[in-house]
């Protein structure tokens, strides 16, 4: 009986736990045939996306080991990687080398930022979420100081194809020419037409190394106790509020490299809002792909870009056909990517609650079981 | 005389006291650098009145103990529908705007009871939730918009598009409707819309009212202490539901009053950002994500939208640059920011006390 | 103390890497022209097809420049060290002559300027910066014995685009200043005006810049008057 029991408690505990990617699998199933899109584009655009954006992604995994949630701090990281190559078009520097330049200019920038996030979320334990949120606000605020008003003026930019007519701040759009798919591109192959940027896919699988190596080092071990229980792991003499920071650093600085290999594939950057998005259509993936906020693995973030984008190519064309409008289709790609995150977060929430009201009964019972063999 | 003072400003807190000092110098600097002080003292009046509802509408929530709404475009958005229902059947003057409130009720607290349930389910983690549900009810909106059989051509696309316009003046219709009861003019730059803050100062009543009642304060003891309150026989949950339907029908009626003084129904992603000055408001005015009073409201509404109309104002004037929409993004986030990182270190500055 | 070597040897390492990153990442225009080429009153005329190769680029072809085509084209190049293949080339496409030569590019240097006829030749200043430096001055000038003075207040616009003001020397005023302009033909408006800034005298004049000439001085009170010797190479 209770063997049957626990049977079906699996069952449905799979599909609770794994919810999120079975409602996007369905609708990929069901809105596939629906947008009338041929699979080698589909293919072709999936590869593409997994490279744009899987080091983004992979680097919002460290803050949710450190028990830190969802970081949408890394916003900042990206503003950095902006920062960097704006200088490196500035110097007119080309290639593979300005990738690498960009990402060493912006570095300190980066590590700066994502230390000043981890003081501040610091201060915000239990509500590391909306505060890492607002964080990208207020950056994304200090950053158009920066570029908007001193570059140019104040911190010196001479290339008059990306500062604005008016002699200081940098232009709305600036074409990357320079540095368009050059990583991508380093190592050539095609196959069936299809061009695999396979020098990103070596970054990426760099980072799952280091990220899986990284779990298992000491500062890993520290920052998974002070995920599980911060009291704890203060008694056990973990530094937990530089555990915390360190954690964010890194992502930040990942988030930094992860903009820049965005860019490069995109080729074009739109000075003040390529980084806007980047938080929300990062974490969507990573929901989608079947994280909660307490655990996340590089499974998920792949998983979850591919049926996040399936969804972002599918759902304007299966918009047109539904409805006969490729509008709604549009609205329902940002419905789905805010109303994804938020059914996720409800339903870890609520699993959550549901688990330490289970933790309580259990313990009654236990207790009371106790009570009756002592007699 | 040295005890008042430091009773003083411990009451009003140094932030606020450093804001309004930073508000007092800006209104002093602004004849210098020709910006006209009472046009400037008239429009913070106005955009006091126009956000006040829309912040008082934060106070049952945080009272409730659910936190800061970041939800507040679903009750945007049942105050949407209600004002653009009216404008539909054509009503004008104050019956449109009284109409648009009555008909936008229902929908808040419909709204109001399902975001109320959800919140419920997800206790101690409303406030990154309700800015999902904030969000994502604005883009399922927007395809609504496209879709409801609105037939106005007031409000439709003349050619060439479907469903609603983005913008929808309500200048035929009900613009300034509670602006000008009573409206006091001096001169050519200052006005004064003393019908929209008379009606903002009977919704504070209202709201205080309320909290004066019984379920009112069984509302305040379920958010401060929610074990307190179960012992002692309040039903937590549904006392937070109701702090959410009227959290949800305040800022339905908030945006109405909003727009009859903007002139302008903004629809689709129009109400994505409004909680967010509305919660730097409420914080700027001394709440915490766990109390918040009307005077909270009042002196925080007052601050923001002062700061909000004055620092561009008299900034843009002095360095010759328009740089508003920088200063605004900075000034609200990093109040917002502020009351994130502050309130926990006094809690565990306590627990250590 | 250990762990401060390594980190400051990391750093150092890291700017190292930097440095390195942005000279072999530098981009340097390169034009290359086939056109008549004057020298110490040698001419080289240009050729009627020429097959260019940058390092291991993508050849371009020039043919010998007529009515509006200029007999240039433009070569992005990244790096310090450059070697580049020029063949002469018939009408049937056949490699009459060819050549390789091999330059360098200092790192500052945004733009060069290849000139064909006089690589063959070697002639010197084959490959020059093509960024000239104008040194405007505003002082006394003396030619056979007569001198002209300098203005108050002069405005000098280069190409028509770089604005420089320049007032007399004195007063803390060096009665000069400078500005960068790319490529050989040029023009120069002064304008000379009094202390309220109303124009007095007007005046627009063309030159051009030899190949191998990087840094020139302009007088202004000379080009006013007509004076020759008002353009001459900028020595420091």
């Amino acid at each position: 009986m209770s063997i049957l029991k626990s049977k079906d408690n699996k069952i449905a505990r799979f599909f609770i736990n794994n919810a999120v990617p079975i409602l996007f699998i369905l609708f990929a199933v069901f809105a596939i045939p629906m947008a009338d899109l041929s699979i080698e584009y589909l293919v072709a655009e999936m590869i593409t996306r997994l490279a744009r954006y899987s080091f983004l992604v992979l680097a919002l995994l460290i803050p949710v080991i450190a028990g830190m949630g969802m970081n949408f701090g890394i916003v900042l990281g990206a503003m950095a990687g902006q920062v960097g190559l704006i200088f490196v078009m500035d110097w007119g520097v080309m290639g593979v080398p300005a990738f690498f330049l960009a990402i060493i200019i912006s570095m300190p920038l980066a590590v700066f930022l994502g230390w000043m996030a981890g003081i501040a979320l610091n201060h915000a334990k239990g509500r590391e979420m909306v505060t890492s949120y607002i964080l990208g606000f207020f950056i994304n605020g200090v950053y158009q100081l920066l570029v908007l008003y001193s570059m140019g003026s104040i911190i010196p930019i001479n290339n008059s194809k990306i500062v604005l007519p008016r002699g200081y701040g940098i232009r709305n759009a600036i074409d990357l020419v320079n540095l368009r798919k050059s990583v991508d591109r380093l190592i050539p192959l095609e196959i069936n037409g299809i061009e695999i940027p396979v020098m990103t896919f070596i970054l990426v699988a760099i980072l799952c190394v280091f990220i899986v190596w990284f779990r298992k080092t000491k500062l890993g071990q520290d920052m998974r106790a002070v995920g599980q229980n911060m009291e704890v792991a203060r008694n056990a003499g973990i530094p937990v509020e530089r555990t915390r920071i360190l954690a964010i650093v890194i992502s930040t600085v990942l988030a930094c490299i992860g903009q820049i290999i965005f860019l490069q594939n995109i080729g074009t950057m739109n000075t003040y809002n390529s980084h806007e998005q980047i938080g929300m259509f990062s974490i969507a993936a990573l929901l989608v792909g079947g994280a909660s906020v307490a655990k996340a693995s590089i499974k998920n973030a792949f998983v979850g870009i591919i049926l996040f984008h399936i969804m972002f190519v599918v759902a304007p064309r299966a918009g047109k056909t539904l409805m006969g409008e490729a509008q709604i289709g549009e609205y329902f790609r940002v419905f789905v990517s805010y109303a994804i995150i938020a059914i996720a977060l409800a339903l870890h929430a609520w699993r959550k609650n549901k688990e330490a009201e289970f933790a309580r009964r259990s313990l009654r019972v236990d207790t009371e079981e106790a009570a009756g063999t002592s007699e | 005389m040295m005890e008042k003072i430091k009773d003083f400003l411990e009451a009003a807190g140094w932030p606020r006291l450093i804001i309004g000092l930073f508000l007092l110098a800006l209104f002093i600097t602004a004849p210098f650098v020709e910006v006209n002080i009472f046009t400037s003292l008239s429009d913070v009046i106005v955009r006091f009145g126009m956000w006040g509802i829309l912040v008082l509408a934060m106070v049952p929530m945080v009272q409730g103990g659910c936190g800061l709404n970041f939800g507040l475009p679903l009750g945007i958005i049942a105050g949407l529908l209600g004002a653009v229902t009216s404008v539909e059947l054509q009503l004008t003057g104050l019956v449109g705007f009284f109409s648009a409130v009555l008909i936008a009720i229902p929908f808040g607290i419909g709204l109001g009871l399902l975001y109320g349930i959800l919140l419920n389910k997800v206790k101690g983690d409303e406030m990154t939730i309700a800015l999902y549900v904030g969000f994502s009810s604005v883009a399922f909106m927007s395809m609504m918009w496209l879709k409801l059989p609105y037939k106005s051509p007031d409000m439709i696309w003349a050619y060439g598009g479907t469903g609603l316009r983005t913008t929808i003046s309500v200048e035929k219709f009900w613009y300034r409707a509670l602006n000008d009861i009573w409206t006091i003019q001096i001169g050519d730059h200052f006005y004064f819309p003393t019908g929209m803050i008379i009606f903002f100062a009977f919704m504070c009543l209202l709201v205080w009212v309320f909290f004066h009642t019984k379920t009112g304060t069984a509302v305040t003891a379920a958010g401060s202490n929610p074990e307190y309150a179960r012992a002692s026989g309040v039903n937590v949950d549904k006392m937070r539901i109701i702090s959410v339907i009227l959290t949800t029908v305040l800022a339905a009626v908030g945006i109405i009053v909003y727009e009859q003084s903007f002139g302008f129904i903004q629809l689709y992603l129009g109400p994505f950002w409004m909680a967010f000055p509305a919660v730097a408001g409420i914080l700027l005015g001394g709440a915490s994500v766990h109390k918040a009073t009307i005077m909270n409201v009042i002196v925080g509404t007052f601050l923001f939208q002062g700061i909000l109309t004055m620092t561009p104002s008299v900034i843009n004037n002095i360095i010759q640059t328009d740089m508003s929409e920088t200063i605004r993004i900075i000034v609200s986030n990093g109040l917002i920011l502020y009351a994130l990182t502050r309130t926990i270190t006094i809690k565990s500055a306590k627990v250590k006390a | 103390m250990k762990g401060w070597i390594i980190r400051s040897t990391l750093i150092l390492a890291i700017i190292v890497l930097a440095v390195f990153l942005y000279i072999i990442g530098k981009e340097h225009v390169i034009f290359v022209e086939n056109n008549t080429f004057t020298i110490d009153g040698k001419v080289y005329e240009p050729y009627d097809l020429v097959r260019v190769t940058l390092d291991s680029g993508e050849p371009v072809e020039l043919k010998k420049p007529r009515g509006r085509s200029l007999g240039r084209a433009k070569v992005s190049t990244t790096g310090l060290n450059h070697k580049v293949l020029v063949e002469i080339l018939d009408d049937d496409d056949n490699v009459i002559e060819s050549k390789e030569a091999k330059f360098n590019v200092k790192n500052n240097v945004e733009e060069l300027l290849l000139n064909i006829p006089a690589l063959m030749h070697d002639a010197e200043g084959w490959v020059a910066n093509n960024q000239k430096t104008i040194y405007v001055e505003n002082k006394p000038f003396t030619a056979d014995g007569k001198t002209y003075e300098p203005y108050e207040f002069v405005r000098v616009i280069l190409d028509r685009s770089k604005s420089l003001e320049i007032r007399k020397p004195g007063d803390g005023h060096t009665g000069m200043d400078k500005g960068v302009v790319t490529d050989l033909r040029h023009t120069l408006y002064i304008e000379i005006m009094d202390n309220e800034e109303k124009v007095l005298e007007s005046k627009e004049v063309s030159y051009t810049v030899g190949h191998a000439q990087e840094k020139l001085l302009i007088n202004i009170p000379a080009v006013m008057n007509d004076v020759d010797g008002w353009l001459t190479e900028y020595e420091e």
